[in-house]
């Protein structure tokens, strides 16, 4: 295990490739609640890199970059935008928290947008609940070049 | 007192965890050139495509818990291979209720079985099933069509491995609803 460690296979805990298998059913608050009734099944998966940097930080690549610190078995990650102007102001906002357990990651994935444009407002809060297995595979072998 | 030095094996053991590392920690790791023909589509009963091979990238990877074929953004899960034949898929299902009329208004299911072959590809079939239902509705109705295409891949250097990355761009299963 050690050798493999030092290869790069299982680097740290959060570190390396992870596929993220996710409930299609997302809670949702604010302004973009589905139809009533709407339900969905199956699951979605994708990939998400997670990469310490040297400054201690680690980051996680989903659509944006999010950077944060773990505590505990617990690594919390965000990442923001707002743009400004004289009459509207839109803001995002995402969060991933990872708890580790037995190897594998759970947790949910909240992403909190919000636009303001004169006296229309626009707000929508969505949770999705995920759970994530290793990448056993060195994650470096696949990484464009 | 004679003493014997470990060192031998401990570089055995590194070089054997180094291959694997080169490897990608299991021998069928890595990128396949996957050549896939269009036996049946029954989804579009007219489409020319029937009939013609395409190539395509797709990336093979194991995690903690089975094994996980990237053809470039849509991902077929299952369990480890067993005796060299895997089995992997998807399902995703969207469905209405209005007034007690339950409208699945999409399901769709890929399911892949293929087994290794002794060049280190490997050759099976892949099926994409679409499913429309109506059930306690005034006007009950169930349509379901399928694609079927034969897959036979052959295993690219784990050296130059890439990961899809991107959306799938492949023509068998444009509004497929992946």
């Amino acid at each position: 295990m050690l050798l493999l460690s030092l290869l790069g296979c299982f680097s740290s805990p959060f570190e390396g490739t992870w596929l993220f298998a996710s409930n299609p059913e997302a809670s949702y608050e604010g302004d973009c609640a589905p139809e009533e009734g709407y339900s969905a099944t199956g699951q979605e998966y994708t990939w998400v890199d997670i990469y310490k940097a040297t400054d201690g930080q680690f980051v996680a690549l989903l659509t944006e970059p999010l950077v944060g610190e773990p505590d505990g078995s617990t690594l919390t990650l965000n990442w923001s935008h707002e743009e400004t102007g004289d009459a509207y102001r839109d803001s995002e906002k995402y969060t991933l928290v990872a708890n580790l357990k037995g190897g594998a990651l759970a947790g949910k994935f909240v992403s909190d947008t919000e636009t303001v444009s004169g006296e229309d407002a626009y707000t929508c809060t969505m949770t999705t609940l995920y759970t994530a297995e290793r990448a056993t595979s060195n994650p470096d072998l696949y990484l464009e070049n | 007192m004679r003493s014997y030095s470990i060192l031998p094996v401990v570089r055995i053991v590194a070089l054997g965890a180094a291959l694997m590392g080169l490897a990608g920690c299991s021998s069928s790791d890595g990128s396949y050139l996957v050549t896939a023909e269009l036996k049946q589509d029954s989804c579009n009963p007219d489409n020319p495509a029937v009939g013609q091979e395409e190539q395509i990238l797709a990336s093979l990877y194991h995690t903690t818990d089975g094994m996980v074929m990237d053809f470039s953004g849509l991902l077929l899960v299952g369990d480890n291979a067993k005796g060299g034949d895997f089995t992997l898929g998807k399902q995703l299902g969207e469905s209405v209720s209005v007034d007690g009329c339950d409208e699945l208004t999409s399901n769709d299911v890929y399911a892949m079985d293929a087994s290794f072959t002794k060049d280190l590809g490997f050759e099976g079939s892949l099926s994409h099933k679409q499913d429309s239902v109506r059930v306690n509705c005034p006007d009950t109705a169930q349509e379901s069509c399928e694609q079927k295409i034969h897959l036979s891949a052959m295993h690219l250097n784990a050296a130059s491995s890439l990961r899809p990355t991107g959306t799938v761009n492949w023509g068998y299963f444009q509004g497929g609803g992946y």
